[in-house]
């Protein structure tokens, strides 16, 4: 990543560490990285309608703050972190802005195997993980088999709702209770790999806290 | 500890229809059960279950996720509450119910890692039968009454609450309107009913803001006497068609406290935080303050458990911020007043009154323990002011719950006294309270009827 180090509050608040390792992630991608360093103006995204928010400072930075601090344009993501087309506030006025955050907020589909592989390495060494984790894709019934052990906390789902879980975009106990991931295991596992898999989507990557 | 016997006798004796069953957990909140006379007998002794949710909830009621449970913890295990027959005690206030405290035990019969009440009471032998000491706590309680009854604070969210007792914040004026002595005359009589011997109470520092006083006894009892005298306050205010709340700040002019007033007794006679070669010179005394400021940072975790715990921390109008003593000085986190030999005492002045009390009081013991076996001695005292200060004139406390969970994380020693497993999972419980607050719609910058619905009859 060649441009500046991203800059985020003390006490970040989980939003602003989520977006701050969308943003690493993200500009390991050339192009997006080139247009990081191309933009200026002060953007920020917001999660539905509530105070959760973050202000990223492009002229900074980047510098990441929480809430709505005199940004140019606002885009609005759903609860699993993701831009879904609806209009950015403040997009007509500075559109470039506006590409930058509906780019930064809208990854490409990521892929449930390589999402499987990186929960598992943040998992592996937790305490009280389950031996040895089966993620199995519905729509293909390929499974992805980590670990060794003689019991395996076995994770179903579509290729979308298994890579929000991974990623840590969605919740399994949320999933789980609404049949879109089905799980097998313990109940104390959920818990650890609850835990796994925000500790994947907050990741901060090369930021100064 | 009475037989079967003489408890059905003492039941019996004493007309009673219900035994509430009271148990405190790791958030501080107040569960149990009330048990007919005969499950109580068939209980007393063995205790009874409850799910291990008990120490699976946060605030809200939803589940808490996100670290390793214990091997105490299963697929919604059992955990077995055990009475602890000393505190069983007839409500004079209320004919026919008796009340008993229990402890959390794991169905191996072993303490549960997370249970307080078990930790103080092994923190408290640790302090007796390693050094003969037995400690006096004495409890400075602050909590804010509005007038509206508690079903219309519902209706309202929470929000445009109206103080009793008028508007006026002076401490100690007596003349705030009658309502609210009425008020915190019932208290005081309620708190005789159950043989809490409260001291005095006095008008405290924000409108409809009242701290009351429990009189030293030893450290267990004490924070027994703040979990009924916290329900005795919420019963009142239903039977007088207000309410109470103990969120440690509900806007900018009610933060709330719950000092901690500590005096060791033994071995032998006399005070040890006592000397006679001058103030605060004791060497038991130094030992103590050094032990509690080592460890305060980390303690912080258990003084100031939730987000809204931290709104408190505000320059000179709110608690200490600084890791910091002084003799006879209020702006810093342990005051010490030595001067007399009966009263000689360290007053902690950090802990937020949304907090645990058995943990609050637990992680203290750790403090004053640690200072001991390490023969520490303290940094100099603050002879100034010790809010408004220059960032490098003293260390500051954490000021955020993860903050402080980072500094709990980081003291190994702390952690070698109060237990890895209490520890870890107080961590995780809260890491979950700062993501389960911010991503349910908590506002990091104010209080707001999100966060009032969150704590103000929880905590």
């Amino acid at each position: 990543m060649p441009g500046p180090q991203i800059v985020i509050e003390d006490d970040p608040t989980p939003l602003v560490l989520a977006i701050a390792a969308d943003l690493t992630r993200r500009r390991r991608d050339p192009a997006f990285d080139d247009l990081t360093a191309a933009t200026r103006g002060t953007a920020a995204v917001r999660v539905g309608s509530g105070p959760e928010a973050v202000t990223i400072d492009l002229d900074g930075g980047p510098a990441m703050h929480h809430g709505l601090v005199d940004p140019q344009v606002v885009a609005t993501l759903s609860p699993c972190h993701r831009w879904d087309e609806g209009e950015i506030r403040g997009g007509h006025d500075h559109p470039e802005l506006a590409s930058w955050v509906s780019a930064l907020a809208s990854p490409p589909p990521g892929d449930w195997r390589e999402a499987a592989r990186r929960l598992w390495a943040e998992l592996e060494s937790s305490p009280g993980a389950p031996p040895a984790l089966a993620v199995v894709e519905l729509d293909s019934g390929e499974t992805e088999h980590f670990g060794d052990g003689d019991r395996a906390y076995e994770i179903r789902g579509r290729s979308e709702a298994l890579v929000d879980l991974l990623e840590g975009r969605s919740a399994l106990m949320e999933e789980a209770s609404s049949g879109s991931i089905q799980v097998k295991g313990t109940f104390p596992e959920i818990s650890v790999i609850t835990g796994a898999c925000w500790r994947v989507r907050i990741d901060r990557g090369p930021v100064d806290a | 500890m009475p037989d079967r016997d003489q408890l059905e006798t003492w039941l019996g004796e004493n007309e009673i229809s219900s035994v509430r069953l009271e148990a405190t957990n790791h958030d501080g909140m107040l569960l149990g059960k009330h048990l007919a006379p005969a499950k109580f007998l068939s209980v007393a002794t063995t205790g009874t279950q409850m799910a291990d949710t008990a120490f699976g909830l946060d605030f809200s009621g939803e589940v808490s996720f996100g670290w390793d449970w214990g091997e105490w913890r299963g697929n919604v295990a059992d955990v077995t509450v055990v009475p602890d027959l000393s505190t069983l005690q007839a409500d004079r206030c209320r004919p026919g119910l008796a009340s008993v405290i229990a402890d959390f035990s794991t169905a191996g019969g072993e303490p549960l890692p997370i249970c307080g009440r078990s930790m103080l009471k092994r923190l408290i032998e640790q302090l007796r039968d390693g050094y003969g000491l037995e400690l006096r706590v004495a409890l400075e309680l602050e909590f804010s009454i509005f007038e509206e009854p508690l079903d219309v604070v519902r209706e309202r969210r929470y929000q445009g609450l109206t103080p009793l007792g008028g508007p006026s914040t002076i401490t100690y004026l007596l003349t705030r309107s009658p309502d609210f002595t009425e008020f915190m005359s019932r208290a005081a009589e309620r708190l005789d009913g159950l043989d809490i011997g409260w001291e005095s109470w006095s008008a405290e520092t924000a409108a409809g803001q009242a701290e009351i006083n429990i009189g030293p006894t030893d450290p267990l009892t004490a924070a027994d006497h703040v979990i009924r005298t916290k329900l005795a306050l919420r019963e009142v205010a239903a039977e007088l068609g207000r309410t109470v709340t103990f969120m440690a700040l509900i806007d900018e002019h009610l933060g709330a406290s719950m000092h901690v007033n500590l005096s060791p007794v033994g071995p032998g006679s006399g005070n040890p935080f006592h000397s006679d070669a001058g103030p605060a010179a004791a060497p038991v005394l130094r030992q103590w303050i050094a032990g509690l400021l080592t460890t305060m940072p980390a303690a912080m975790s258990f003084f100031s458990p939730t987000v809204n715990s931290y709104r408190r921390l505000i320059e000179i109008a709110g608690p200490p911020t600084t890791v910091s003593w002084g003799e006879a000085n209020k702006s810093t986190a342990l005051r010490t007043v030595t001067h007399s030999r009966r009263s000689a005492r360290i007053e902690h002045r950090v802990p937020a009154m949304d907090s645990n009390p058995y943990l609050v009081l637990a992680a203290i013991v750790a403090g004053g323990l640690i200072g001991m076996e390490d023969e520490l001695e303290p940094p100099p005292q603050f002879a100034e002011m010790a809010w408004g200060l220059p960032p490098d004139a003293a260390p500051r406390l954490p000021d955020s719950i993860t903050g402080a969970a980072d500094a709990l994380a980081a003291d190994d020693r702390l952690r070698s006294v109060l237990g890895s497993d209490a520890v870890d999972y107080w961590l995780g419980t809260r890491r979950w309270e700062w993501l389960a607050f911010h991503r349910s719609g908590g506002d990091p910058d104010s209080v707001t009827e999100f966060e009032l619905s969150r704590y103000f009859e929880a905590v």
